[in-house]
């Protein structure tokens, strides 16, 4: 169970002023995605049978 | 009255504000606290491991929270808005969207991009219909054959049409359907150049599909529809042989699996830039012996990202054959699809996700509820749902005639295209909203009367953390609190 923070959000805030946050980079999102380019993804479920 | 400062300036020639000293730079955002609210369009999951995974529908942004941070990052991530610099967590949260400022009208954003997107002129899509005949008779089909390959008037018009859009026009995209547009190949032979062409000469965004049954896809037809840069398939083989060639006879009733498969293989041997979606519609009778085909796509075609596997249920599409079909529940669909979709993953091969649509605003609107996107028939009749077709009166919005102009039932149109998120107050309240703008499927709209949900609503916490597990090794690679 994860444990709540007791801070307040301005301290939590304010006391993660430094934190960097690791980047998910377009090329690891392109893998999750099968490779494809996402640019060229439309709704096309519906096209054809 | 005289301020007498034309005395002192020459106020005619300068303006007295701009003879006072400069106003103090703006006050940084850094050396401000801001009041922050959680973003209403973020959906959230927690992988197994601990960590949260963010993702905004409105902007398609993804962000993952190691463990060690989550629970700092949801008591940020409330409708209570609190007072912090843009730094460090809060920096991460509000450059993905995931908090925006008080006072933020996210549903008005939505209204401004709907209307950016649907409105604009400057894009044209065409699903030309070659033939509405077919070389097959699948079990499941709607489509009533009716007509033939495209009548050379009709092809005058699509041509007259684009040359009168010129002007304003940016992008182009031609997809091809039918029937089974291959069936009608004259009308793409004539076509098609003409569009490769125009879009050169115009500098215009181009892009073409077609969604083919593959049987007449031979190598050499192969080699003039990727000079005309139709470089998007979408060809359906139903699972295991024998399982395909019962619901995707030739009009014959011949088998058809082995001449499409050894289409695909020279496919794959070429070199050339496409994709393809191998869709495999699922039912009652074959789901549980696909896997028989997927053991076959990996030998084949198992490291080729160019193909790409899709499952979809069959359903009752209208077709004379509808009764007859074994179609699976909705839940039970949903249960099998994601079955399909893991085991294909396990045998390494490429799956199109539905959370592929990760890019935020109108990734998952229905084409027919655009303006801008118009079937065009074998004969000319203007058509809007692919599936309606010109079965069902409400879809037929009108005719192109040989001069390309388009004649057009305007109510008909704006009963496809109007913007029915707001009338809805289920879809005004939806995390999906900025998606699918209440026009996933506007037939379901009309035949229902409900509120046409994406399939995404239902998993898309489960799609995050698949994604994750791929993912999961870029997002590692950074330790916290490291550059």
């Amino acid at each position: 169970m994860q444990k709540k923070d007791r801070r307040t959000p301005e301290e939590i805030a304010r006391d993660l002023e430094e934190v960097i946050l690791p980047e998910i980079s377009e090329d690891d999102l392109d893998q999750a995605f099968g490779g494809i380019s996402r640019d060229e993804i439309s709704n096309s479920s519906c096209t054809g049978c | 009255m005289s301020l007498g400062l034309s005395r002192k300036f020459n106020i005619l020639q300068q303006s007295p504000h701009d003879l006072q000293s400069s106003p103090e730079a703006p006050e940084s955002v850094e050396e401000g606290a801001v009041r922050w609210m959680a973003s209403r369009y973020t959906v959230r999951a927690i992988t197994e491991d601990g960590r949260l995974i963010l993702w905004n529908t409105y902007n398609g942004r993804m962000g993952v929270i190691q463990p060690e941070l989550r629970s700092a990052a949801e008591a940020l991530l409330t409708k209570n808005a609190f007072s912090a610099r843009p730094l460090g967590l809060v920096k991460y949260l509000r450059d993905r969207g995931f908090l925006v400022m008080e006072g933020t009208d996210e549903y008005r954003r939505i209204q401004l991009g709907f209307g950016q997107e649907h409105y604009r002129t400057d894009r044209l899509e065409l699903f030309l219909l070659a033939s509405e005949d077919c070389n097959f008779r699948c079990d499941y089909c709607y489509e009533d054959f009716a007509r033939g390959t495209m009548q050379p008037w009709v092809r005058t018009g699509i041509k007259k049409l684009v040359e009168k859009r010129l002007g304003g026009l940016r992008t182009l995209r031609i997809s091809w359907f039918g029937g089974e547009p291959l069936y009608g190949f004259a009308a793409i032979e004539d076509l098609a150049p003409f569009f490769v062409e125009t879009a050169d000469r115009h500098a215009l965004q181009f892009s073409s599909d077609m969604t083919t049954n593959g049987y007449l896809l031979t190598p050499e037809v192969a080699d003039k529809l990727l000079a005309w840069r139709i470089r998007r398939f979408q060809i359906t083989i139903d699972g295991a042989p024998e399982d395909h060639d019962r619901s995707r006879p030739g009009r014959g009733g011949e088998s058809t699996f082995w001449t499409i498969f050894d289409n695909l293989r020279a496919l794959h041997r070429r070199a050339d830039d496409f994709e393809v979606d191998l869709r495999v519609n699922f039912d009652q009778r074959n789901h549980s012996r696909v896997g028989e085909l997927l053991e076959m796509v990996k030998t084949e075609f198992g490291s080729d990202p160019r193909f790409r596997l899709v499952f979809h249920p069959v359903g009752r599409w209208g077709g004379a054959n509808d009764e007859n079909l074994s179609v699976c529940g909705v839940d039970e669909s949903r249960l099998i699809q994601i079955e399909l979709k893991d085991e294909a993953r396990r045998q390494g091969l490429n799956v199109s996700e539905t959370l592929l649509n990760v890019k935020g605003m109108g990734s998952q609107v229905c084409y027919a509820a655009r303006p801008y996107n118009f079937i065009v028939g074998a004969s000319g009749k203007l058509m809007k749902c692919t599936v309606d077709l010109d079965r069902q009166d409400r879809n037929v919005v009108g005719r192109i005639q040989e001069s390309g102009d388009l004649e057009i039932d305007v109510d008909k149109l704006a009963l496809w295209t109007e913007p029915a998120f707001e009338k809805d107050g289920k879809c005004q309240k939806c995390v999906a909203l900025p998606m699918c703008q209440g026009i996933f499927c506007p037939q379901i709209r009309f035949d229902t009367g409900e509120s046409p949900c994406t399939p995404l609503r239902l998993t898309y916490k489960r799609e995050l953390r698949r994604i994750m597990e791929v993912v999961a090794p870029g997002t590692r690679r950074t330790p916290l609190g490291e550059t």
